[in-house]
């Protein structure tokens, strides 16, 4: 009796060790086609959009396990297929009609959204993903005025895929001037919050990498405009996500750089006018002083005079948004979390933000100033 | 007559605290904090403070059920008590509402798994397999379920605090981390209703609370309050940071906002990148827990309404139970109807037995004194 129900037991045991990994669902890599980036762009078919799915050869699979390296190689190490259709399922079915393994989304990286994509493909695309229950919601998003096959064709000498590239670009905060990186779960919340609209950054092939250092701007699904670079690093000033930020200062022949530090906004309703106050605190290194010797009534001047200049430059920047009737930074979230009786009383935010009276007041402490004194 | 300590397995005060604190949490855990934030907004921080009194008074208020006949289950006094159409009718309520949250939690938590890592498998699968391991986990007995749960369910809820503490790295507005200066009432006990669902199930107290060793019975209340303050402070965390990293509109539109959460979170530099779906995954053992002692439960009170006695039939009635659980599971076909049967069913006939119960059986009690002091002397036989 004692024996049986020992052997019982070890059957028992056996049997759940085989279903609790997970054997059922197990699936060799190498019968996959696990897509690392997808681009989302316009069709030419009317009432259509394309998805390009990326993913890696299963030669450049292999190179990439075993350590090796395909550089200087004429192998391709990613491949594409596009697939078209009214929703992402459709576009998905097409483009999996077009391989032989399982087309499997769950390790996606990156997704590239074309700023010619018409607001209804962007919103389904996006339902559409926010349930795909393998994928994390961790993707990078960034958004390319670029024809997206030429972006996700392009390679760097930095990193064999593109989603590589701007996955480890992303990742890192301080690899970039401003950490513009932003993961597919922080879209579906803006996207989900009123008085708040997305970004995203913005990203263009050059001969041996890419560029980017400017953000996109959208209303709601609706691209608007893409910011130029000095107004992206205000943006990334009034954001709190600048960290190498840079800026000349003529008075002084001086620069100041890795300029970060935080930024805290705050509404107040006042007889129905709406006043948003940025309060700004940076850092900065010195850096470029034309004198041999900087004194103390030097530092401080350059700090007042940086700390005008760029609040001047981060109002200025502010003003755009509100001329584009886009809040990307959040000034009616803010007010609905800070005062949301008062956010309830607009009906649309959007009317309401172009007249929000914007306050920036920024100071720069100069807390570096390197070597040579 | 034989000595009282020798009747039944006997348990610890802290394997006792144990067991009724993985009885609860697992069920209502996936869909914290969405039921709160969808009635209250960023009120929803005092849905769970007024869940978390109201569940000390309650298990306060258990606790003195425990402490009238404390060597019998309610099961088993509470014919004798109320007499036998209401103390069978109690009993047979007990049974039904231990295998729905049974089923409940075993199914809920099968969606996650297949939605996340087993999309190809069956759910009944998945559920089978939870199922047994929970019976497995059962099936030795009170003091061998006991201690499986020190070694298993402990520490991952310990990992579990841990991982509240390092998805604070996730939090986007820390405005949100500040308490709401408003209060609105109806918001706020609709929420804290809803929400409830996180306390369902501490009612196992009436099962097993002749288990503990005489001597240690006043320390296992104490060490049930102390595990219900670290469960409160634990949910108060876990609150604080999914607010303030998806914020409240986002919130109600996650089907599961701590698994939401806990998928995002990626330590840099760990051998494991994504650590918070290994958290996730090792939830089973949460699980497996909650539904292992629901079913050393439902074995005792069937045994209790059916005079059963030794371990064949308590082995027998946890094989039923688990057949039971696994079919009913199956007769689900999707997450959201889980949803509904834990908003409009389970919630609402948790609290109400978590609140009749004590106050029948106190006020029972009270007039039936001499009744209570003979259950109270009456022997025990041998267990």
């Amino acid at each position: 009796m004692m024996k049986v129900d020992v052997v019982g037991r070890v059957f028992v045991a056996l049997g759940l060790l085989v279903v609790l990994t997970g054997c059922w669902d197990n699936r060799p890599i190498n019968s996959r086609d696990m897509v690392l980036a997808m681009g989302l762009a316009p069709d030419h078919h009317p009432g259509a959009f394309s998805t390009v799915f990326q993913a890696p050869t299963p030669s450049a699979v292999s190179a990439g396990s075993s350590g090796s390296s395909s550089g200087g190689s004429s192998k391709k190490d990613t491949f594409d297929v596009v697939g078209s259709g009214p929703d992402l399922s459709e576009t998905f079915n097409e483009a999996q009609a077009q391989v032989s393994k399982d087309l499997y989304l769950g390790q996606m990286q990156l997704i590239v959204l074309s700023t010619r994509l018409q607001p209804m493909y962007f919103k389904r695309a996006f339902d559409g993903l926010g349930r795909i229950a393998t994928l994390a919601k961790t993707p990078f998003v960034i958004a390319s005025p670029t024809p997206l096959i030429k972006l996700l064709h392009h390679t760097s000498p930095q990193d064999r895929f593109p989603s590589l590239y701007f996955s480890t670009l992303f990742s890192c905060h301080t690899c970039q001037t401003d950490a513009f990186g932003v993961r597919l779960w922080q879209v579906l919340v803006r996207l989900a919050t009123p008085g708040v609209d997305i970004f995203l950054p913005v990203a263009t092939p050059l001969k041996d990498g890419y560029l980017v250092d400017s953000v996109a701007l959208y209303r709601h699904f609706q691209y608007v405009t893409t910011l130029t670079p000095r107004q992206s690093m205000a943006f990334g000033i009034l954001d709190a996500i600048s960290h190498k930020g840079s800026i000349f200062l003529p008075h002084y022949n001086a620069s100041l750089r890795a300029i970060a530090g935080s930024s805290a906004l705050t509404t107040h309703l006042r007889h129905g006018q709406v006043d948003a106050t940025f309060t700004i605190k940076l850092t900065s290194t010195l850096e470029g002083i034309g004198s041999v010797t900087e004194t103390a009534a030097q530092i401080a001047g350059m700090s007042d005079r940086a700390s005008a200049t760029i609040a001047a430059s981060c109002l200025n920047l502010l003003q755009v948004t509100q001329k584009d009737d886009v809040d990307p930074l959040g000034v009616g979230r803010t007010l609905s979390w800070q005062n949301p009786r008062a956010f309830d009383h607009f009906r649309h935010w959007h009317q309401e933000y172009p007249h929000v009276h914007m306050r920036v007041h920024v100071s720069v402490t100069i807390n570096k100033m390197g070597d040579v004194k | 007559m034989a000595n009282l300590t020798d009747r039944l397995p006997r348990i610890s005060a802290v394997q006792f605290a144990t067991m009724v604190t993985a009885g609860y949490v697992a069920l209502g855990v996936f869909y914290f904090p969405r039921e709160a934030v969808t009635a209250a907004g960023r009120e929803g921080l005092w849905c769970i403070l007024l869940d978390g009194v109201v569940s000390f008074g309650l298990m306060h208020l258990m606790f003195r059920v425990n402490r009238i006949v404390p060597n019998e289950t309610l099961g088993s006094f509470g014919p004798k008590l109320f007499g036998k159409p209401l103390g069978y009718l109690i009993a047979v309520f007990t049974i039904a509402y231990h295998m729905m949250l049974a089923v409940s939690a075993a199914v809920l938590f099968s969606f996650v798994l297949g939605n996340i890592f087993l999309p190809n498998t069956p759910i009944w699968a998945i559920d089978g397999a939870l199922t047994v391991v929970s019976l497995y986990m059962a099936w030795g007995g009170t003091a061998a379920l006991a201690r499986t749960l020190e070694a298993s369910y402990t520490p991952v809820a310990f990992l579990t605090l841990l991982t509240g503490f390092l998805t604070v790295t996730l939090i986007r507005h820390p405005l949100l981390l500040l308490p709401p200066d408003h209060f609105t009432v109806l918001p706020i006990l609709k929420g804290a209703f809803r929400e409830y669902i996180m306390f369902i199930g501490f009612q196992l107290t009436v099962t097993l609370y002749p288990f503990v060793r005489n001597e240690q019975r006043r320390q296992a209340e104490h060490y049930t309050y102390i595990g219900l303050a670290v469960i409160v402070g634990i949910m108060l965390i876990c609150y604080e940071v999914t607010m303030s990293t998806f914020g409240p509109d986002f919130l109600p539109s996650l089907r599961w906002p701590i698994v939401s959460l806990l998928r995002i979170l990626a330590l840099k530099g760990f051998f494991i990148d994504k650590f918070g779906m290994l958290v996730v995954a090792l939830w089973t053992i949460v699980v497996a827990a909650f539904v292992s002692v629901r079913l050393w439960g439902l074995a005792h009170d069937i045994a209790a309404v059916l005079h059963l006695d030794g371990t064949k039939s308590y082995q027998g009635s946890l094989l039923a139970s688990a057949t039971i659980v696994v079919t009913g599971a199956i007769l689900i076909p999707n997450a959201k109807i889980t949803d509904l049967i834990n908003e409009n069913y389970l919630v609402g006939l948790g609290l109400g037995y978590l609140t009749v119960i004590p106050f029948l059986t106190i006020t029972v009690a009270t007039f039936r004194k001499q009744r209570v002091q003979e259950l109270r002397t009456k022997e025990e036989p041998p267990g």
